[in-house]
């Protein structure tokens, strides 16, 4: 029996003696009533689209959190004066949502059957090559003095090639 | 490598979603495996074989020369 198996079994177990243990009629019996027969319906979902799911409930607030803090942090880091050092801590701020995405993404990624993630690994390796000889090009145009992109872009356009390279590779297979 | 996944399906009376959910993969996954574009790992064999009760040589059969060495 698998790890995720035996927690569940553990909780139903839990549910189903709170359940016992609460007065009939009152109103937290069915408040809790309620949120019990949620949990059945989400533990009832298919797995995919749970995983999908809690990806998705991990993603939304981390990616609101970041659009806020972008504004924000560059905002203030602006008008601190250069020799405070506190600026460069708030201008790092927005890399911590950033990072939760991507251990959740990580975790989506890991919860995948083995075709999915056949199509996420080949989607990966086209973002990193197209995105590398992209930054790899225009770094050597820097060389002449050419001005080219900003190293911010480095991770939107790996975001946008792995979405492209996703679907490239899914394409194979349908 | 030719299957019998969507004869057995058909035979159940499940729909591709249905298959999906009981081998705890996604539908275009079973798409994919029904059409021949992709072949299942040895575990996904196993599960497909227990799950419709057969041996795997029963569902999964390789083309021709994809035994052969090259």
């Amino acid at each position: 029996m698998s790890r995720q198996s035996i927690l569940c079994a553990r909780l139903d177990n839990y549910l189903l003696c709170v359940n016992e243990i609460l007065p009939k009629g009152l109103t937290i019996r069915k408040v809790y009533f309620t949120l019990y027969q949620a949990y059945l319906s989400e533990h009832g979902m298919s797995a995919m689209k749970t995983l999908n799911k809690r990806y998705l409930m991990r993603v939304i607030p981390a990616m609101t959190i970041y659009l806020i803090l972008l504004p924000f942090c560059t905002g203030i880091a602006k008008v601190l004066p250069a020799e405070n050092v506190l600026r460069y801590g708030i201008v790092l701020l927005p890399v911590l949502p950033i990072g939760f995405v991507f251990w959740a993404v990580i975790d989506w990624v890991r919860g995948l059957d083995e075709m999915q993630q056949r199509l996420q690994l080949d989607a990966a390796v086209f973002s990193m090559a197209v995105t590398g000889m992209l930054f790899f090009a225009l770094g050597l145009l820097e060389t002449t003095g050419l001005k080219t992109l900003h190293m911010i872009l480095v991770l939107p356009s790996m975001i946008l090639f792995w979405g492209f390279g996703f679907i490239l590779a899914r394409k194979r297979y349908e | 490598m030719k299957n019998r996944l969507k004869v057995l399906r058909a035979e159940r009376d499940w729909s591709q979603a249905t298959l999906a959910d009981k081998l705890n993969v996604s539908r275009q996954t079973v798409n994919a495996l029904e059409t021949g574009k992709y072949d299942p790992s040895l575990i996904l064999a196993f599960k497909i074989a227990t799950l419709f009760d057969q041996p795997i040589e029963a569902i999964f059969q390789p083309e021709k020369g994809e035994l052969m060495s090259s």
